[in-house]
């Protein structure tokens, strides 16, 4: 092309781009000057003036279809369009802004909720965890068929093995985080180290913030070193740059800072503060190191190129050989299992948050409908607007994208007070969630977030703009103009099929609702095993730092200890201790046991239980009741089997038929012990699971550091605190208390997840059940209004008031009815998802299957009977004159 | 509004040309000629000559001047570029190979 050809052009260009006001201005000379020239000419054939002056128009094709196709070959033309097209929604936002405000709520409303869960789910169940390639790590669980352990752990000789002979792991380690107690510093403080075996950082690809993390050398444990978590450093060190070196006490061990980790890094737990070699701690602390002593949870990273499938075979060959190399510590451990780490740290919630993602969706149908519905509506009372802009020469396309363009403007305001909802909301909502999500830190407003929400609203609008925009431009324009404001007959079907869409979705998030809130209160109504009324649970990590000689003898006299200070305490009415309170976790121990020959079902394969270590005040304190035989002694002959007290669920397990009371066992401490007597059953591990078997061992027999006294008061439990702290002091001014709560309210926070998403599903059950109530009250009111003619014939030709109220009720509730049938069918497939998220009640439970329809007929008929009542207030005389 | 037909569009734009090349010209006027010289043949509108005059001259093809017309009234003038002239000169030498090129295959047909 050559320069002065493309100069030329240029300007012509440039003209229309800059002089957009110009060149309109130009056409409109141009072809008025052409109609003028032709009037002329046809007046000289001999037409009349009015008639010369029609032909011309006929024979130039239309003059603002002329015009508009000249600027559609402008460059920039649609974005000129789009401008302009959005100028004129902002126009009529202005002009009726009562709709506006209506729409750009509803849209608020329904990007909020979608937008306030994705950042949830963004955070939790999307974004990376914080290691290098967190795709390649895997737990590592050996499996032990014959006893049924899928998670078993692993031993200090174990994680050796695995490391050495491994090929699919390019590293791999174990970890375990136990409770310990700083000392120096200020006050002692317990904090959770995370103790280590085998290349932990390398295997995370986890670097230091400052210094180094900790390698093989520190490993082998001779130097004692340690690091730090950047929340330590801040809250224990101050922040202090010269942090390496400096030397940090965990209870009896004394080690140099290596390093500290940058912040977010938790491994094992988000608790964790300290990571400290296994090898530091001396022999006892974890039992010798044995490979029958497996107390590591393992992690691995899979070696380059290896898929998940290949490592879990070479893992099970391995397993398999190492159970014939070591018969004696490995038998049974035949094989071992690798689950995604992504998996185990989400994989309990992101089902439930999926469901609540999916649940606010179909919320956003429910508003799309009534967004719609409304701009149908609307669409019908502009008809004569659109109708005459298709007459002056307007291509439906045109209509079509300024219609969509103004759903967009809105849809996109909405979407912004959306996001400003969705900030709001997603801190209300982590603060209602107290803790029961993991990676809650990770959950933020990032740019993802944004884009979500902004793309939902424009898609949002797009969905409820692209039927009416249709609609509204299918018509002929000579109808519409015929008919004035008129009504459009298909415009209803449209309207009914989406109301009834929208109340069988309502009935569908509401029968949702209804039954996590069943199920919730089924969970309070649950009969823990005990009596948690006025009971104070006071949780400590024993401090040994003292301790001199005998280490067990020196934990079982200082629980003894405290104990009895504590039960001295005026308005104590009795004390006992647990190594592990129920619905905080497992019991600590287990017990694994052979019956003597003969006592019926045996064939000498030892029988595992969960075994709780506990005073003999403990049971009484709790009040879990003692069904059969004696309760536990404080104290039994040398040499005599130990006594131990069963559940009534051990009992069934073990002694099927038969009274256990009196039954001796040689347990797997090389001695014997003796059933004394059953006790009632515990939900030991939360009220959502079934009781398990388990046994209960006076605390004399296996000293735990971890204890948490049990007192039950005459009076406020709390108030006991502050005298429990001060006696605790007064033993040990080094000994911190971990918690002091009461029963009830340790039991309502076991619960916390399963309030969470209840009150999600409520809060999202109601929202939909409005929605719908309004989608249905508006497309009723539309209707009456329309009608209004043709009731008040109806009432002149003598139709009383009562005739004109049933008559719309009737139109009203058979939607709703039509609507109620869908969407209590379709519950009936979906909540299935709900399965896991319920307890004590099905997923097709009647009550409440009965009782949501009921409720959103109920709301319905009120929504149907505003506008029947107006129906029936309509004189016939005037609705005769409208119009 | 009748569309010109898609032959027409193709060659609408070489008309135009054509008819600019022999004086410049007023729209009317260029479509006064155009029914003319086409014999009333061409189903297109009198206004369809303006988005197509209005992307020759964005083309650089053609340029246009409001001067005052033999009425004395002032009107839009087209005149045609140097390069609308070889743009001319091209297109209408493409336009006598295709169409001998289809007479002889017609012709051929004949025989």
């Amino acid at each position: 092309m050559e320069w002065r050809h493309w100069i030329y052009g240029l300007r012509a260009r440039l003209r229309a781009i800059l002089g957009m006001k110009g060149a309109d201005a130009d056409l409109d000379d141009e072809l008025s000057f052409h109609l003028e020239m032709q009037t002329r000419e046809n007046i000289q054939r001999g037409m009349a003036p009015e008639e010369a002056a029609r032909r011309a128009r006929l024979a130039l094709g239309g003059l603002e279809q002329t015009k508009e196709r000249t600027r559609e070959g402008r460059p920039l033309h649609a974005l000129q369009t789009f401008v302009q097209d959005v100028r004129y929604a902002l126009r009529l936002i202005r002009r009726s802004p009562g709709f506006a405000l209506v729409t750009v709520l509803t849209v608020a409303l329904g990007i909020g909720a979608n937008t306030a869960i994705f950042s949830i789910v963004n955070g939790v169940l999307l974004r990376p965890l914080p290691y290098a390639d967190p795709d390649r790590l895997v737990r590592f669980h050996l499996v032990n068929p014959a006893q049924e352990i899928t998670d078993g752990r692993l031993s200090v000789p174990d994680v050796a093995d695995w490391r050495a002979r491994a090929r699919a792991f390019s590293a791999m380690a174990g970890a375990i985080e136990v409770p310990t107690i700083l000392l120096g510093q200020g006050d002692p403080v317990e904090h959770q180290a995370g103790v280590i075996v085998g290349d932990l950082f390398g295997t995370l690809g986890v670097g230091a913030r400052i210094g180094r993390p900790l390698n093989d050398d520190d490993l082998r444990g001779a130097l004692r070193h340690a690091v730090i978590s950047e929340r330590l450093w801040n809250s224990r060190f101050g922040r202090d740059p010269g942090i390496l070196g400096r030397t940090i006490v965990t209870g009896t061990i004394t080690s140099t800072i290596v390093g500290v980790m940058p912040h977010g890094f938790r491994y094992p737990t988000s608790e964790t503060d300290v990571w400290l070699p296994e090898s530091v701690f001396p022999d006892e602390s974890f039992g010798p190191r044995v490979r029958a002593q497996r107390v590591f949870e393992g992690i691995a990273r899979l070696a380059p190129g290896v898929t998940l499938d290949q490592a879990q075979q070479e893992v099970n060959a391995l397993a398999a050989q190492l159970a014939a190399e070591f018969p004696d510590t490995n038998k049974g451990w035949s094989a071992a299992r690798l689950v995604p780490l992504r998996t185990t740290i989400v994989g309990e919630v992101d089902t439930a948050l999926l469901v609540v993602l999916t649940v606010v969706g179909v919320i956003l149908l429910i508003a799309c409908a009534n967004l719609a519905n409304l701009l149908l509506a609307r669409g019908t009372a502009r008809g004569h607007e659109l109708a005459t802009r298709v007459a002056l020469g307007a291509a439906r396309v045109r209509i079509v994208r300024q219609l969509l363009t103004e759903s967009l403007v809105l849809g996109l305001l909405g979407g912004l007070a959306g996001l400003a909802l969705a900030y709001w909301g997603v801190q209300s909502l982590l603060g209602l969630s107290a803790g029961t999500l993991p990676r809650v830190d990770d959950v933020r407003m990032d740019v993802r977030v944004i884009a979500f929400g902004l793309g939902l609203a424009a898609l949002t609008a797009v969905l409820f703009g692209i039927l009416p925009a249709l609609r509204a431009a299918q018509t002929a324009p000579q109808q519409r103009m015929r008919s004035g404001r008129g009504s459009v007959g298909g415009g209803a079907r449209v309207r009914n099929a989406l109301v009834v869409a929208q109340v069988a979705l309502a009935v569908l998030l509401v029968i949702g609702a209804g039954l996590m809130a069943r199920s919730f209160l089924e969970l309070r109504t649950v009969n823990p095993g005990f009596d948690p009324d006025r009971v104070v649970a006071v949780t400590l990590q024993l401090n040994l730092a003292s301790a001199t000689g005998d280490i067990g003898a020196h934990i079982v006299q200082r629980r003894q200890q405290i104990l009895e200070r504590i039960s001295a305490l005026p308005g104590v009415v009795s004390a006992g201790s647990i190594s592990r309170l129920p619905l905080d976790s497992e019991c600590s121990d287990t017990l694994v046991f052979v019956k003597p020959e003969g006592s019926g079902s045996t064939d000498g394969a030892p029988l595992r239980t969960p075994n709780c270590i506990v005073s003999p005040g403990y049971l009484r304190t709790m009040g879990i009741p003692l069904l059969r035989g004696e309760p536990l002694p404080e104290s039994w002959p040398q040499g005599a089997p130990y006594p131990f007290l069963v559940s009534e669920a051990a009992a069934r397990r073990f002694w099927p038929g038969e009274d256990p009371v009196g039954q001796i066992v040689r347990a797997n401490y090389g001695g014997r012990a003796i059933v004394v007597g059953v006790v009632g059953d515990v939900r030991q591990n939360g009220l959502t699971e079934e009781p398990p078997p388990v046994v209960y061992f006076n605390h004399r027999t296996a000293p735990r550091t971890l204890t948490t006294v049990v007192v039950r008061t005459s009076g406020d439990p709390m108030l006991l605190a502050e005298p429990i702290r001060t006696a605790v002091r007064e033993i040990d001014p080094n000994q911190p208390i971990r918690r002091i709560a009461t029963l009830g309210s340790i039991m309502s926070e076991s619960i916390a997840r399963d309030r969470f998403f209840t009150l999600l599903f409520g809060l999202f059950g109601g929202l939909a059940l409005a929605l719908a109530a309004v989608g249905v009250y508006g497309v009723l009111a539309y209707s009456v209004g329309q009608r209004t003619q043709e009731i008040g014939v109806r009432m002149a030709l003598g139709a009383q008031a009562g005739d004109v109220l049933r008559m719309v009720l009737r139109e009203g509730m058979l939607l709703v009815g039509a609507g109620v049938v869908a969407g209590a069918s379709a519950a009936v497939l979906f909540t299935r998802v709900l399965q896991n998220q319920l307890h004590g009640i099905s997923t097709t439970d009647p009550l409440t299957f009965a009782a949501a329809p009921a409720v959103l007929l109920a709301v319905a008929l009120v929504a149907c009977y505003l506008p029947a009542r107006r129906a029936t207030r309509v004189e016939a005389v005037r609705a005769l004159r409208a119009d | 509004m009748s569309k010109p037909s898609d032959l027409v569009q193709g060659t609408l734009d070489l008309l135009l040309l054509k008819i600019i090349a022999l004086e410049p010209q007023h729209g009317w006027a260029i479509s006064q000629r155009l029914r003319q010289v086409s014999n009333d043949e061409l189903q297109a509108s009198d206004g369809s000559i303006y988005p197509a005059l209005q992307k020759l001259e964005l083309a650089g093809w053609i340029r246009s001047e409001w001067k005052t017309s033999e009425l004395g009234r002032r009107a839009k003038f087209y005149s045609l570029t140097p390069a609308g002239r070889r743009r001319l000169a091209h297109e209408a030498g493409e336009w006598h190979r295709l169409s001998s090129a289809i007479s002889r295959v017609l012709r051929l047909e004949e025989v």
